[in-house]
């Protein structure tokens, strides 16, 4: 029985009348706006507009998963700014004999915000189209065919793993071992299988890249036929791209004028 | 018959990069195209492999050392890759590995080697239709390639490979997958084809022997025997390598020879034997 | 030993698919469980394994309910082998493959070697015991599959189309080794499409049909039952086939089975 990816059917959300690039673009200038200000209230606005694009597209289960990978990391800044940020002064709780400042927490805070909303934008981009979708996409717009392959078989390798890590977890369930409650768990029972997993992931892409080869996938009279349309794509693209050149711009400007 | 008819290799020895010893060793026969060649013989005899030379799949795709020269009919498997894989259709052993990844629907899929020919929509369009109908698939045209079953997704695998209309057709294992009844209508659909080259690999003789022209017989990569089935079977034992099918042990258990003394392999020679021929 | 099945119901989420089965119980011995895709063995093996939930009714396995036995306690009572074995293989050698799953009943060092050196003899994959699984070939894969389990050596084999990808001479040897272990007591359940191969190594067949239980009992009293192998989309054995077609509409096994009738 062969599973199949939750894959977006056809529009029926409205995130999916807007075309890859703008998203891509949309990525592009929350992370240039993030950094424009080191204000946490800035950076938590940031983050609500983000957090409002999520719940707006119902994408907010899986933008939690996406979430969970980065928890370690943002403990690791809370831990470091927390104890060592440059600025601190006011302790604000004491754990083992180490010392949280409230200046470093508020700055890891920020910093955290950051990260936060760059993952939910992105997470939107990820989780309103499929890889087929850009694919075809970006060849429509011009972008040569071998390069739009090599890009997507890099896009199909993390949801590859992951379906071959499933895979390997229920086959484990079959040979005896039981379901992981919990992280350490999970990370100890995979730690063994990385390499066959990472192998196989990867025979799988040769096996991918044999058959399109197999079908004329090199062929120079490859011609498109279907013509995805989307919501006024152009005016977005001119629209985000000056955005983005405006935000970084600013930030040029911010900085070269504090050296003056 | 002159060369451009006929399917001949010559010596031909295959070492995948890295391997202690051939794959393939000396290979050498020549017998007519446009016939149904049936491949036998136990795992790691390199059907496989022969499989991926006849295609071009060795060493256009996939590097390995090969030796000697082989052609099949008209087309020279090693020539311009871009110009004679639409002449070639090739079924993969596991039909998951044939998906592009680059369809969201099944008829975007089996779309998909027309449009790197630049064909038109409508052209397009038409081929997959009548090639969805001929396997059953019409229902499924929607649906996202990866949510078909294993015997659906193995008739996808062939209807891909049919798309361009190929002169040369390579099956390996494509029943695996199937029921007894889609293994039958899969033979029966095949012995149909005629004018094309087809090579099929299989562990059910009793199809093969109902279905082919010509037997191969495979063993450590070499070949071992060749020949109509009735003349392989019919041989000393070679009841190591491949069993016999039904009917030769039925009719050799119970004397039912044919007029020549050879003991019939396939059902219609069994009624010959018989004399219940109509 | 047996499993013992009560007003079992299951259905997919999302689909028009369920399972039924009010009553079977199936002892030691070898079982073949028989029917068109998509009619349930699948289901019915995943469920016993206890890799789908328990929606409705029991299933209980040599006394103990299927869905509470975990870990090293359900590897002894059950054990399954797929289809596909790239579905149950994730180690890096062929001997560390059969040493994963010993592993998980014994930690006992000498034993466990024991065991991966009986379990690969058997299959006789021993003299590959250092390769990686991707490079043997698919029926030596389902070889290794299967050596897994026999180092597990549960009381009941659960196995889901074991001859399809084997060659002919692995499939004799698998043969063997399942008809030793129903010889030893154990319960060996097998899902097929090989009438044949029910034919002549299985005394007792069910049949399911758009997931129902149609038939239960002999494979003589099945291929002589037209009607339930018309329902459930089943040809006869291949000797049959050939029978009906020279006029002879009676039940035969096998070939030595006809021949045997009709010589002098």
């Amino acid at each position: 029985m062969s599973d199949s990816e939750s894959s977006v059917v056809l529009r029926q959300n409205w995130a999916q009348n807007i075309d890859p690039v703008t998203k891509l673009l949309l990525v592009a200038c929350v992370l240039l706006g993030s950094l424009l200000y080191k204000s946490l209230t800035y950076s938590l606005v940031v983050l609500g507009l983000s957090v409002f694009l999520v719940l707006a597209a119902r994408i907010q289960a899986k933008a939690l998963r996406l979430i969970e990978f980065s928890l370690f990391l943002i403990a690791t800044i809370v831990l470091i700014q927390g104890l060592l940020y440059p600025f601190n002064r006011t302790v604000l709780l004491t754990v083992f004999h180490l010392r949280f400042y409230k200046e470093g927490l508020l700055y890891a805070l920020m910093l955290s915000s950051r990260l936060l909303s760059i993952i939910f934008v992105t997470s939107f981009f990820i989780f309103t189209t499929t890889i087929t979708e850009n694919a075809t996409y970006l060849e429509q717009i011009g972008v040569p065919y071998h390069t739009v392959y090599v890009l997507i078989s890099v896009c199909y390798i993390l949801p590859q793993i992951n379906k071959n890590m499933r895979h390997i977890q229920v086959a484990q369930r079959a040979r005896g071992v039981n379901p992981q409650s919990n992280i350490a768990e999970q990370v100890r029972a995979i730690i063994p299988i990385l390499v066959p997993l990472i192998t196989k992931t990867l025979m799988q892409s040769v096996e991918r890249s044999t058959a399109l080869q197999l079908r004329g996938f090199s062929n120079p009279n490859r011609q498109q036929t279907e013509k995805l349309t989307y919501y006024r794509a152009e005016l977005a693209h001119r629209g985000l791209i000056l955005l983005a050149a405006l935000l970084g711009g600013w930030k040029i400007w911010m900085i070269l004028s504090k050296l003056v | 018959m002159d060369d451009s008819q006929q399917i001949s290799l010559n010596k031909v020895s295959v070492a995948y990069p890295g391997a202690e010893r051939n794959q393939l060793s000396d290979l050498t026969i020549k017998t007519p195209a446009h016939q149904i060649i049936g491949i036998l013989g136990p795992s790691n005899s390199g059907k496989t492999t022969l499989c991926r030379l006849l295609s071009g799949i060795i060493p256009q795709v996939m590097r390995a050392d090969v030796q000697g020269e082989y052609r099949l009919g008209t087309l020279n498997p090693t020539a311009n890759w871009a110009e004679i894989n639409r002449f070639i259709g090739y079924v993969f052993q596991n039909p998951a590995d044939q998906l592009s990844g680059m369809a969201e629907t099944v008829a975007t899929e089996m779309a998909f080697s027309l449009v790197n020919l630049g064909q038109s929509a409508s052209a397009i369009d038409a081929k997959v239709r009548a090639l969805a109908r001929q396997f059953q698939l019409i229902d499924q045209l929607n649906q996202n390639p990866a949510t078909l079953s294993g015997g659906q997704m193995q008739r996808l695998a062939i209807a891909c490979a049919l798309v361009t209309d190929p002169e040369v057709l390579i099956f390996d294992d494509p029943t695996s997958q199937m029921d007894p009844v889609g293994t039958s209508q899969f033979f029966a659909w095949l012995k149909n084809q005629h004018d094309k080259t087809i090579f099929v690999t299989s562990t059910n003789v009793d199809a093969l022997c109902n279905t082919v022209d010509s037997l191969w017989v495979l063993n450590a990569g070499q070949l071992v025997a060749s020949g109509t089935p009735r003349k392989i079977f019919n041989q000393p034992a070679k009841s190591e390598l491949i069993p016999a099918p039904v009917v030769f042990n039925l009719a050799s258990q119970m004397g039912w020879a044919l007029p020549d003394g050879d003991y019939p392999v396939t059902q219609a020679e069994l009624m010959e034997a018989t004399g219940h021929e109509r | 030993m047996s499993v013992e099945i009560n007003q079992l119901h299951f259905t997919y989420q999302n689909s028009n698919f369920g399972l039924q089965i009010p009553a079977l119980s199936l002892d030691k011995g070898l079982t073949a469980i028989v029917g068109q895709n998509g009619a349930g063995k699948s289901t019915f093996f995943k469920l016993l394994m206890g890799l789908l939930p328990l929606q409705d009714g029991n299933i209980s396995i040599n006394g103990k309910g299927s869905h509470e036995l975990t870990g090293r306690a359900r590897l002894t009572e059950i054990g399954i082998l797929f289809q596909n074995p790239d579905d149950q293989l994730f180690n890096a050698t062929v001997k560390k493959e059969v040493t994963w799953s010993a592993r998980q009943i014994t930690r006992d060092r000498a034993q466990v070697d024991q065991i991966v050196e009986s379990a690969l003899t058997k299959v006789e994959l021993l003299d590959k015991a250092d390769e990686n699984p991707f490079d043997l070939s698919l029926s030596d894969r389902k070889l290794l599959a299967f050596a897994t389990l026999l180092a597990t050596n549960p009381q009941t084999y659960l196995m889901d189309e074991p001859m399809i990808a084997l060659d002919w001479h692995s499939q004799t040897i698998v043969l063997h080794i399942l008809k030793q272990l129903a010889d030893e007591g154990r319960q060996i359940i097998v899902s097929t499409h090989d009438m044949d191969l029910v034919a002549h190594s299985f005394p007792r067949v069910i049949t399911f049909d758009h997931g129902a239980m149609v038939f239960d009992g002999t494979p003589t009293a099945l291929f002589g039952s037209p009607a339930i192998l018309a329902q459930a989309g089943l040809l006869p054995p291949r000797i049959m086939q050939l029978c009906a077609l020279l006029g002879d509409t009676n039940v035969y096994l096998t070939t030595e089975d006809y021949v045997s009738k009709h010589q002098a």
